[in-house]
Parts: structure tokens; C-alpha cells; sequence
């Protein structure tokens, strides 16, 4: 077992930049550069730390949001369409299978890309449609997931970014 | 293109017809979007040493959505015009001498800075005053250039007609997301379908300079001697430029009377336009200008992705925390969530040159 965190690591690169490396440099786009890897450094030990759990999250919020569009597409006798496809897709996860950030985020970026194309759609419908409280209803849910989703991105980057110092 | 001396030397002295000395070359730090190098050189039988501006694409792909010959393009209409700008001196693709295009333009003595502008000490108030009011007048002139005359109307998309303007914007917008995106975005459709909702009518349809404002601009004391960074230029409604103008407009309250802001220099602008630019248009291009942030952000994030080793870091960083603070920032002014606070936006335009 190794007794060093990926978070001791990062933190002991962060100041070696400090101490070694930010001093040595003459130029400024240098001086600039390092100022960024520095916030961009302490964002992946944020991301480390909390982003696995900001992903299920959303995993779980975007398939919540895909049934409840297909399920009004069924309703209203339209083709389900990618909603029901991006669903079927997303197989349940082998839950003895350790799953990576990089993984949560492929699965993630899937669904959210099928609700992009279900909310175009019924932006379409919107002129035939808006009126409907079925319709209104379905577009209420998909602006609070948008809220929540994005919400939820700032709490793994404003602790990462927000007051400390200029990023370049 | 290779920026090394020697490689220069040959480059310009072809260029040139006649042999160049190369004196200094050095990447200019600031700026994001694209590489500029500032090139020092003499040419044969002269004393005098000049500095030519050069610009490319960033290896990996630039973070604006339009093309670096579309803002060589301005430069060379404008410098038929009233415009201050630097005159461009030539278009470069020629696969022998550089591996991706990039064009040259002289430079203009002067500076970015405006030493005091940011220094909080009310002695500064009257500086803040004046800078603001001299790029309020030349703001003026490019929302008064003959776009038309100069053939703006075949490069850029031009609305119909002044109600028009605000849809444009909107349809350019999501025109490039489709064209860039790696991932769709929920939240730019619902922005793009709110905005259409709302779309201000335009005082008149100008050529628009997009960013613009403290950092984007030369000055020689007091003067905006060259308006630099058009590559967000637009034909539209020239409260765009109000929404993407960096500090100069700034809000001053002193002795609880407000000396200056955006309402006045509102005021001031339509004093030396005749333009009647209205402060909730200015608001409503507030949301371009995060689409167009937004836009940005994920082609540095598609480049990060694809070219990990080309890409540069503030393209990595663009990707992050300006494409998250512009997104909460449009959930705001739809009043779905609260806004980002207001030192985090400051933030995002602080440099280690200018620190806040």
C-alpha cells in the first residue's frame, strides 16, 4: 500500500513549483503559464476528491430526465426516439467493477448529449405544443436538471478557482 | 510557423526582396486566442529597426470560432476607414515556409496598460473618466463605418433589418456551437430559445467590434492610438460592444453620487454617435457574449481532448472555469439560479501583468 495520496502528491508538486520552479523563471509568459498549471493542478485534486460523486449524480439525474421525456413521447403516441435509445444504451454498471472518472464522465457525456437532442425536438413542438401543461411540465423538469447539473460543476470549480489569484 | 531567428531571417528576407536583420522575437503573453509574436528587424540599406506583429492559430486549433483570415480581413477593410488600427502588411500560407497561415501588421507604439486605470484611489477617477470617454468616441467611428461599402456584407451574417439583429446574433451562435461542440449542451438551447424570446431591437445595424475595452486596445497616453483583437467582430447592434467591453464603463460612486458608469457613458457615446443605445439591450448581449464564452470554451476543451500534447494550458483552462462561470452566469439572468460572485468574473479577466 502506498502511504502517499494522490492529494499529498499533488500538494507536494504545488509547492516544489513554488519554491524551485516559479523563482528560475525570467519571462513572463513563463511566469504566466506556471499561474495556470498551478489553478489547473489544484482542480484535479478537487476533481479527485468530489467528482465521482457529482457524476452519479448527474448519471443518475440525466436518466431520471431521458425516462420522463420518453415516457411523454409514448404518452403523446410520438416515436420515443434518442431518449429511449440513449436509455437502452446505458446498461446497468457491473457493480464488483471499480469505475473510473473517466468512465462516469464517457457514460455521463452519452446521456447528456441524448438530452440535447430530445430538448431540440421539443423546442420543435414548442409551436403546435407550448400551451400543453404535459409539455410545460416535461420543459420545467429539463431547465432544473440544467440548473442542478450546473450547480453542481460550480461546487468542484469554485473551490478549485475563486480567490486565488490570477489564472495566466 | 517557426518563430526561430534564423528561420525569420530567411522568411523576411524573401519576403521582403531584400536581406533582414532580426533583432528580437518574443511571444506576446497576453491574449488567448491566438499567438501573437512580436518580430524586431531591419531591412537592408536602413538604420531604423521596426516591429511587426505576426499571428496564427494556436497549433491545436484557435479558441474563436472564426477564421484568422476573417480577422485579417477587418484589418485590412479598416484601414481604408477612420478606424485606428495597424496596417496589415501581408497574408501568409505557403506551405514552404509555414505550417499553418498567419498574417503580418505593423506595430503601433503604445501600450495595453494604462498605468493607474485599475488602482481602486479615487485620485484615478478622472483618468477612469477620460479613458472611458475616448473609447466611447472611438467606438463611435466603427459603429459608423460604411460596412456595406467595404464589403463587410459578403464575409459576415448580416440580419435583416434591425429587430433582425438580435435573432442573428442568436442563430450565429448556435450555428457554431453545432460546428465546434464535442458534447451537446442542454443549457444553450434553452438560452438560445429564451433570447429569442427577447430579442431587443437595434438602434441602427453597425459593424461591431466585439471584445473590446481595457487590454484589447493601444494606447499612447491618454489616446487610443490602435483598436486591436477583432476576431469577434460582427455586423449587428451596437449594444453588443457594450456587453463586451472590459472596464471601461466602470461604476464610480463617490460621496454616494454616481460620477460614472454605463449609464453614462451611454449618455456620452450617444453625445458623439447619435446612437441611442439602450442599457437592457446591453444587458440582453451580456447573454451573447456568454454564449460566445461559452462557444469558446468548448473548442479549447475539444482541442484539449484531441490534441492533449499541442494544446496549450490556457486553452485547458479556458475549458474549465470560463465555460462553468458563463453557464451560471446565463441560469442567472434567466433568474433560474444566483449569479457567480462578482470577484470570480473580475477574476477571469486578472493577469499576473495586472493583477486586481
Amino acid at each position: 500500500m502506498i502511504t502517499v495520496t494522490t492529494t499529498d502528491l499533488l500538494n507536494t508538486i504545488d509547492a516544489a513549483l513554488v519554491q524551485y520552479v516559479e523563482p528560475s523563471l525570467g519571462d513572463i509568459g513563463g511566469r504566466s503559464a506556471l499561474a495556470t498549471v498551478r489553478h489547473l493542478l489544484h482542480f484535479v485534486q478537487v476533481r479527485i476528491e468530489r467528482e465521482g460523486q457529482v457524476l452519479l449524480d448527474d448519471i443518475a439525474a440525466l436518466k431520471s430526465t431521458l425516462t420522463e421525456v420518453s415516457s411523454y413521447h409514448r404518452s403523446t403516441g410520438d416515436d420515443a426516439g434518442a431518449a429511449a435509445e440513449a436509455l437502452d444504451a446505458a446498461a446497468a454498471p457491473d457493480a464488483t467493477k471499480y469505475r473510473s472518472l473517466n468512465d462516469l464522465a464517457i457514460e455521463a457525456r452519452a446521456l447528456r448529449e441524448a438530452l440535447y437532442k430530445a430538448l431540440a425536438r421539443l423546442q420543435a413542438l414548442r409551436a403546435t405544443r407550448g400551451d400543453n401543461p404535459q409539455y410545460k411540465a416535461l420543459r420545467a423538469t429539463i431547465r432544473a436538471y440544467i440548473v442542478r447539473q450546473i450547480e453542481q460543476e460550480g461546487e468542484i470549480v469554485a473551490p478549485a478557482f475563486f480567490g486565488r489569484g490570477p489564472r495566466r | 510557423m517557426d518563430f526561430t531567428p534564423d528561420h525569420l531571417r530567411r522568411y523576411l528576407t524573401h519576403k521582403l526582396g531584400a536581406p533582414a536583420e532580426i533583432h528580437d522575437v518574443e511571444r506576446f503573453s497576453r491574449g488567448t486566442s491566438r499567438q501573437t509574436w512580436f518580430v524586431t528587424v531591419t531591412r537592408s540599406g536602413s538604420v531604423e529597426s521596426e516591429t511587426l506583429i505576426f499571428r496564427t492559430d494556436l497549433p491545436a486549433g484557435s479558441i474563436e470560432p472564426s477564421s484568422l483570415e476573417q480577422e485579417y480581413f477587418v484589418y485590412e477593410r479598416l484601414g481604408h476607414t477612420d478606424v485606428p488600427v495597424a496596417r496589415v502588411l501581408f497574408w501568409e500560407d505557403d506551405p514552404a515556409w509555414t505550417d499553418r497561415p498567419f498574417y503580418v501588421r505593423r506595430k503601433i507604439e503604445g501600450s495595453w496598460n494604462i498605468p493607474g486605470f485599475l488602482d481602486p484611489d479615487p485620485r484615478y477617477d478622472e483618468l477612469r473618466i477620460a479613458i472611458s470617454q475616448e473609447h466611447m468616441r472611438k467606438l463611435a467611428l466603427v459603429h459608423h463605418v460604411d460596412w456595406k461599402g467595404l464589403g463587410f456584407g459578403e464575409r459576415f451574417a448580416v440580419p435583416r433589418d434591425e429587430a433582425d439583429c438580435g435573432h442573428n446574433y442568436v442563430r450565429q451562435a448556435m450555428r457554431q456551437f453545432e460546428e465546434i461542440r464535442g458534447v451537446g449542451l442542454p443549457v444553450m438551447l434553452e438560452v438560445a430559445e429564451w433570447l429569442q424570446d427577447t430579442a431587443p431591437v437595434a438602434p441602427r445595424i453597425a459593424l461591431c467590434k466585439g471584445t473590446n475595452g481595457f487590454g484589447e486596445e493601444v494606447f499612447r497616453g491618454r489616446e487610443l492610438v490602435a483598436m486591436s483583437d477583432w476576431e469577434e467582430a460582427s455586423i449587428g447592434d451596437p449594444a453588443a460592444d457594450f456587453a463586451f467591453m472590459q472596464y471601461f464603463a466602470p461604476e464610480l460612486t463617490r460621496d454616494g453620487k454616481q460620477i460614472w458608469g454605463l449609464a453614462q457613458a451611454l449618455d456620452y457615446y450617444r453625445s458623439v454617435s447619435g446612437i441611442d443605445v439602450a442599457i437592457d439591450s446591453v444587458r440582453w448581449y451580456g447573454m451573447i457574449r456568454a454564449m460566445r464564452l461559452i462557444i469558446m470554451s468548448e473548442k479549447a476543451g475539444v482541442a484539449v481532448h484531441e490534441h492533449p500534447a499541442l494544446a496549450e494550458i490556457r486553452q485547458a483552462w479556458t475549458a474549465t472555469e470560463v465555460g462553468y462561470v458563463c453557464r451560471q452566469s446565463m441560469i442567472a439572468a434567466m433568474g433560474l439560479s444566483s449569479p457567480p460572485p462578482a470577484s470570480a468574473l473580475a477574476e477571469l479577466h486578472e493577469t499576473i501583468e495586472a493583477p486586481l
